[in-house]
C-alpha cells in the first residue's frame, strides 16, 4: 500500500500587516498563506498544498520602530507533502525512455526512476519509430507506459531552484 | 582522439563498441538487438545500428570523463558549440542523431556535466527542420523530467526564442511554442518558472516597435495554451504600454503641434472577430508594418521622428490588445469574466494611478461597453474608490473624474444608469453638504478637493447627458413646456449656492460652459455667481480643479477603429448656437468655435 507523504502540522508565524489590512488582519494573513501555497515555509520539511485554522496568538499586533507594518504571532494548521527516503510513492507514468522513467505524484509533483535504480532483470523495448517513447517491460511481464501507475520506493529528494523533485528506486521490487 | 562521427576507420568504431559493452554488462541495445534482429527491415536495421553506436560512444564519453579522461567528453560538446555557418559545423542530421543518443542518457547529465547541457541549450534549433526541433523537444523534456536543476535554464531558452531576431520567421516561433508546450505538460512546477521568465526577457519600450509586437504576440500565444497566466500577462503589458503612454504626454506637453500630425495608417484592418489570433498572424502583420515604418521615416523630419514613432508604436500596441481582448471577452469565450476581471485589476492598480496618462484607459472604456453586467462592474469599482472616504484623496479625485468622463463619453450606456449614476453623485453631495457646509476654514480647496471634483463631474456629465437627465418621455427636446429634471439635480441648486461655493473652485473651462448649458435649456441661472466670483479671483488668487478627463477623444488612428464606435462625440444643444452672439453681447462669456467640442 503506497504512502502519501502527506503530513499535517501545526505551525507558529510572526507575520507583518500592511497598513492597508488593519481592518482586516485575517484577510491579510489569508493572502499571506495563499501565497505560499506550493512553496516551502521555514522550519517546515515539505511544500505547503493547503491550510486550515488560522489562529491569533496576541491579543493586538505591535508597530515598531519606524515601520508602518503591525507584526504579530499567528498560529496555522498545514498540510505538507514531505517525501522521506523510505517512503513508498505511487505515480502517474508520463515519461518513458531507457535513461529513466518519469512520474508525477499526486498530479503534480515530478519523480524520476534513473536507470541505475530500475531492476536489471526488466528489458527496455525500443519504439518503432522515433517519434514513439518506447516501454520498460518488468521481469513479471507488465508494460510500463506513459498513463500507467507505478510504485515506487523513494531513494532521495532534489531541491533545487526552489522545485522539489523525487528520486525514486525500484531496486528491491 | 578524432570524433567518431568524422572517423573513417572502421576499427575504431569496432573498439568503441566493444569498449562500451564491456564498460556496461547491462548496456539496453545489446539485448534489444538480439530479441529484435529477424523482425527488424534492413533500413530500420542500418538506422538502429547508427543509433546503438551513438549511445554506446555518449555512454563511453560520461564514463571516461568521470575517470578523469575529458576528451570524449569535450569532443561530443563542441559538436552543440560549434557555430552553425563555419564550415567544420557537423549537419543537422549529425547533431539529431547525437541529441537522440543523448535523449537516452539524460539521467546520466547531472551538474558535474552542465557545460554539454548548456552547450546545448546555447546550441541553434529553432531554424532548423522539423524532424530536428522534434528530436530537440524530446530531449529537453527528458532533461528536466529527470534533472530539475536545469528548469530555470530551459526555461529562460524557450523564452529568449519569444524574442525579435532579424533573421526569424514565424514558423520559428511555432517551433518555440511546441517546445514549451511539451515541457510545461511534463513538469506541471514549471509554470512556478513561466511568468518570472516572461517578465524578465520584456523588451524595454525604446526598443523597435516590430521587437515590441513580436514578444507581444508571442507572449499573447502562451496564454492561449496557459489560462492561468493570462491575468498576471495582461497586467504586465499594460504597464509596458503605459510607459509609452506617459512618455508620449511628456513629449506632446512640449510640443502641441505634434498630435495634429499624426500619419494615417492605410494598413487594411480585417475585423478583428474573423481572425484567431497567433504568432504566425501578428507577425505577418510586423513584417508589413515594419515596411511602413521604414518608409515613413525616411520621409518624416528628425526632429519629429520620435515622438511620431512612438504615438505609432503605441497606437499598434493598442491594437493589438484590443484585438486580443476582443476574441477573449466574447459571449462564448469560457475565460471572459476572468480577463475581464484581470482588466479591472490592472485599471485600478495601475491605470488609475497614472497622472495624464492618455489612451491606455481606453481599454477599460471600450471593454466595460461590451456587456451591460461588464459596465455595471467597471461603474461599481469608480464609485467605490471615488465615494469611499478611507480612500486616499489622490485616488478619489481620480476616480471622479474618470466617472465623470465616463458617463459623458461612453455610447453604450443607458439613460436609467446615466441618472442613477447621478443620482448617487449628487446624494453624496447632499450628505457632504449637511455634513461640512458651515465649517470655517481659509483652504477650501485642498481641503474639500473630493466635493469639488464630484461637483465639477456632474457639471461635464450635464453638459454631455442633459437629454438622458430630463423625465419628459417626449422625443422633441424644445417642447413649450419646460424640462423637467430628475430629482437628485435639485442639489445642485443648493450646492452652487452654498459656502463651499464649486464655480468658483472648479475648472472655469467647465464652469462657463455647464453655465451656457444650463441656462440655454432653463435649469439653473448661474452668472451672476460666476461675476461675484470674477471679483474674488483678483483678490483671492487663481487656485482652481484641474480639468483632466480621461476619455477626451481619441487620436490614435488605427486602434481609434475599435473604439470609435463606442464613443459619445459632442453633440451641438438645439437653438444654442443661434443665441450665441447674444449671449456674448451680454455677458462677455468666451467664445466657442462652431462645429468643435467646448472642451
Amino acid at each position: 500500500m503506497p504512502d502519501l507523504s502527506l503530513y499535517k502540522q501545526t505551525v507558529d508565524l510572526y507575520l507583518s500587516i500592511a497598513p492597508g489590512h488593519s481592518r482586516d488582519p485575517l484577510n491579510a494573513i489569508q493572502e499571506h498563506m495563499d501565497s505560499m501555497i506550493l512553496s516551502k515555509l521555514p522550519r517546515i520539511n515539505g511544500i505547503v498544498l493547503a491550510y486550515d485554522n488560522i489562529r491569533f496568538l496576541e491579543k493586538s499586533a505591535k508597530v515598531m520602530y519606524d515601520s508602518p507594518f503591525s507584526f504579530i504571532w499567528v498560529r496555522v494548521d498545514v498540510l505538507v507533502f514531505s517525501p522521506k527516503k523510505g517512503d513508498c510513492l505511487e505515480g502517474k507514468i508520463n515519461l518513458v525512455s531507457p535513461s529513466h522513467i518519469g512520474l508525477l505524484i499526486l498530479g503534480i509533483f515530478n519523480a524520476s526512476i534513473p536507470r541505475k535504480s530500475i531492476p536489471k532483470d526488466w528489458i527496455f523495448i525500443e519504439p518503432d519509430t522515433t517519434e514513439e517513447q518506447g516501454r520498460w517491460k518488468t521481469n513479471d511481464g507488465n508494460i510500463l507506459e506513459p498513463g500507467k501507475d507505478l510504485e515506487f520506493v523513494v531513494d532521495g529528494i532534489q531541491r533545487e531552484a526552489g522545485l522539489t523533485m523525487v528520486q525514486g528506486t525500484l531496486a528491491n521490487s | 582522439m578524432p570524433s567518431i562521427i568524422s572517423s573513417t576507420n572502421p576499427q575504431y568504431i569496432n573498439k568503441c563498441v566493444n569498449n562500451g559493452t564491456m564498460a556496461s554488462s547491462t548496456n539496453v541495445p545489446d539485448r534489444t538487438v538480439g530479441s529484435k534482429s529477424f523482425a527488424s527491415s534492413v533500413s530500420k536495421n542500418d538506422g538502429r545500428l547508427m543509433q546503438q553506436m551513438l549511445r554506446a560512444f555518449v555512454n563511453k564519453a560520461l564514463d571516461d570523463k568521470a575517470e578523469g579522461n575529458f576528451a570524449g567528453y569535450e569532443d561530443l560538446r563542441r559538436q552543440f558549440a560549434a557555430k552553425s555557418d563555419t564550415k567544420d559545423a557537423p549537419s543537422s542530421l549529425q547533431l539529431q542523431n547525437l541529441l537522440s543518443a543523448l535523449t537516452c542518457n539524460v539521467s546520466r547529465l547531472d551538474s558535474s556535466n552542465s557545460s554539454l547541457v548548456m552547450s546545448v541549450l546555447d546550441s541553434v534549433w529553432v531554424s532548423r527542420d522539423e524532424s530536428f526541433v522534434r528530436c530537440y523537444t524530446r530531449f529537453l523534456g527528458n532533461l528536466i523530467s529527470a534533472q530539475s536543476n536545469y528548469l530555470p535554464l530551459v526555461m529562460t531558452m524557450l523564452i529568449q526564442h519569444m524574442l525579435y531576431r532579424p533573421d526569424s520567421l514565424a514558423i520559428h516561433y511555432e517551433h518555440a511554442h511546441m517546445a514549451l508546450k511539451y515541457v510545461l505538460e511534463l513538469v506541471p512546477r514549471a509554470h512556478s518558472f513561466l511568468y518570472s521568465s516572461i517578465l524578465e526577457e520584456f523588451p524595454y519600450k525604446d526598443e523597435s516597435l516590430l521587437a515590441q509586437m513580436t514578444y507581444i504576440s508571442n507572449v499573447l500565444s502562451i496564454c492561449e495554451y496557459v489560462p492561468s497566466i493570462k491575468g498576471p500577462v495582461l497586467h504586465a503589458i499594460i504597464d509596458k504600454i503605459i510607459q509609452i503612454d506617459v512618455e508620449i504626454q511628456v513629449e506632446v506637453d512640449d510640443d502641441d503641434e505634434e498630435e495634429d500630425e499624426v500619419v494615417t495608417d492605410d494598413d487594411g484592418t480585417s475585423n478583428a472577430d474573423s481572425e484567431v489570433i497567433t504568432a504566425s498572424t501578428l507577425y505577418e502583420r510586423h513584417t508589413a508594418i515594419s515596411s511602413e515604418m521604414t518608409s515613413s521615416t525616411i520621409l518624416t523630419p528628425p526632429s519629429l521622428t520620435d515622438t511620431r514613432q512612438l504615438m505609432q508604436q503605441l497606437d499598434q500596441l493598442l491594437y493589438t490588445l484590443f484585438s486580443y481582448l476582443d476574441s477573449n471577452l466574447k459571449s462564448t469565450s469560457r475565460d471572459r469574466y476572468l480577463v475581464y476581471n484581470s482588466l479591472i485589476k490592472s485599471f485600478v492598480n495601475t491605470v488609475l494611478k497614472t497622472f495624464r496618462c492618455r489612451y491606455t484607459q481606453f481599454l477599460i472604456f471600450w471593454a466595460s461597453q461590451l456587456d451591460p453586467e461588464f459596465t455595471d462592474i467597471f461603474l461599481g469599482v469608480l464609485t467605490e474608490v471615488c465615494l469611499d472616504p478611507s480612500q486616499p484623496y489622490t485616488l478619489r479625485l481620480s476616480g471622479a473624474m474618470y466617472i465623470g468622463s465616463y458617463v459623458a463619453r461612453a455610447k453604450a450606456l443607458e439613460k436609467n444608469t446615466i441618472q442613477i449614476i447621478v443620482n448617487m453623485m449628487t446624494r453624496w453631495v447632499e450628505a457632504y453638504l449637511d455634513q461640512c457646509e458651515n465649517e470655517l476654514s481659509d483652504d477650501l480647496l485642498s481641503k474639500h478637493s473630493v466635493f469639488y471634483a464630484i461637483n465639477q463631474s456632474i457639471f461635464y456629465i450635464f453638459c454631455f447627458r442633459w437629454r438622458e437627465l430630463c423625465v419628459s418621455d417626449e422625443s422633441e427636446s424644445m417642447e413649450p413646456r419646460p424640462n423637467e429634471w430628475i430629482p437628485g439635480l435639485e442639489i445642485l441648486h443648493r450646492s452652487v449656492l452654498s459656502r463651499l461655493n464649486p464655480l468658483r473652485y472648479c475648472s472655469p473651462n467647465i464652469v462657463l460652459q455647464f453655465a451656457k448649458v444650463a441656462n440655454h435649456l432653463n435649469f439653473m441661472y448661474v452668472y451672476s455667481i460666476i461675476e461675484q466670483n470674477r471679483k474674488g479671483i483678483f483678490r483671492e488668487g487663481f487656485d482652481t480643479m484641474d480639468a483632466y478627463f480621461p476619455f477626451d477623444p481619441y487620436r490614435l488612428t488605427k486602434s481609434s477603429i475599435i473604439v470609435q464606435p463606442f464613443y459619445n462625440e459632442w453633440q451641438q444643444i438645439p437653438g444654442l448656437d443661434d443665441d450665441e452672439e447674444e449671449e456674448d453681447t451680454d455677458y462677455e462669456s468666451s467664445t466657442v468655435m462652431l462645429g468643435e467640442s467646448p472642451f
